[in-house]
């Protein structure tokens, strides 16, 4: 017990951050946090070891917000057809842009740049994410080139 | 050398390559005008966006406590869940085991042998002959 709490104390923020990133939304993140933890509780609780719990709630973290945005883009479909536009017109500050541009990016993408962001090496990054490391580099470079084009066809310019 | 490509450059700038490509790198920087420009853009891009997305979320915020007593380690579904998949391997291996016997045919072939002692009189019905008979049985997916 006393070494989960540790691992919660630890690694709140850290998760916090990486979903808030990938979420762009406060509250979804602390609930996919909070979930995540929960997850982590009763498999420890129950008498699985967990080999390396950062990679697993690390891992696990991504995972919730991955099936969370795509929840959120499935249902906002739903109720408006051209939400898109819409939010294109209304997105005027650089921050919702920027937000807009990485949830036009694939999913993969978007956790690599996120990591990336995150000040992750490029070890960490292929350990959490699954791509092989020596293939980190050049996917990186693929998605922020992207992201790059993505903003630039908004009409953002980030510097 | 030639010039770096966008993969080796990401690498570069993120500290990420070996010792001997640093050098060869720094090196072509060093010479190389468009190579030195696209670095400092691309190191410039990246604080920005480093920048624009870590204010994305907001920082310092309290770690909330965890609720406990809200997430009980539920021993009980776990067994329940257990004693519903054996009855369900249980009845599956049953009624497989029933199927298997009902639908094995008796697959047998018989024959029957006959050894005529003395002479075989042609006038005489077969039930009549002095003739030993010997039932031969073989399985019929032998042949």
């Amino acid at each position: 017990m006393e070494h989960f709490k540790d691992t919660y104390q630890e690694n709140y923020h850290r998760l916090h951050r990486l979903a808030g990133k990938m979420t762009c939304d406060e509250a979804a993140a602390h609930d996919i946090v909070q979930d995540v933890f929960v997850g982590y509780y009763h498999q420890t609780t129950r008498g699985s070891t967990i080999m390396f719990p950062l990679r697993w709630l690390m891992r696990a973290t991504i995972n919730k917000c991955i099936d969370f945005n795509r929840y959120r883009q499935k249902h906002r479909d739903v109720e408006i057809l051209s939400a898109q536009k819409v939010e294109e017109q209304s997105a005027s500050a650089d921050s919702e842009l920027l937000k807009l541009a990485l949830s036009r990016l694939k999913k993969a993408e978007r956790t690599l740049l996120t990591l990336y962001s995150e000040g992750y090496s490029y070890r960490e990054i292929s350990e959490y994410t699954g791509i092989r490391f020596s293939s980190v580099g050049k996917s990186l470079s693929r998605a922020l080139t992207k992201l790059k084009e993505t903003l630039k066809s908004l009409g953002y310019e980030m510097y | 050398m030639k010039c770096i490509d966008d993969a080796l450059m990401q690498k570069y700038i993120d500290g990420e390559t070996t010792p001997a490509e640093t050098g060869l790198i720094g090196e072509h920087l060093g010479k190389c005008r468009r190579c030195s420009q696209k670095a400092v853009e691309q190191r410039r891009f990246i604080a920005s966006l480093k920048d624009a997305l870590g204010r994305v979320v907001s920082e310092d915020q309290p770690v909330p406590g965890f609720p406990f007593a809200d997430y009980p380690v539920r021993e009980k579904r776990t067994k329940l869940r257990w004693i519903l998949a054996a009855s369900v391997a249980a009845s599956v291996a049953a009624v497989s085991f029933f199927i298997y016997h009902k639908s094995e045919p008796p697959a047998k072939n018989v024959m029957y042998l006959y050894q005529v002692d003395g002479e075989f009189d042609a006038n005489k019905p077969v039930s009549e002959q002095a003739m030993q008979f010997e039932k031969v049985e073989f399985d019929a997916r032998a042949e």
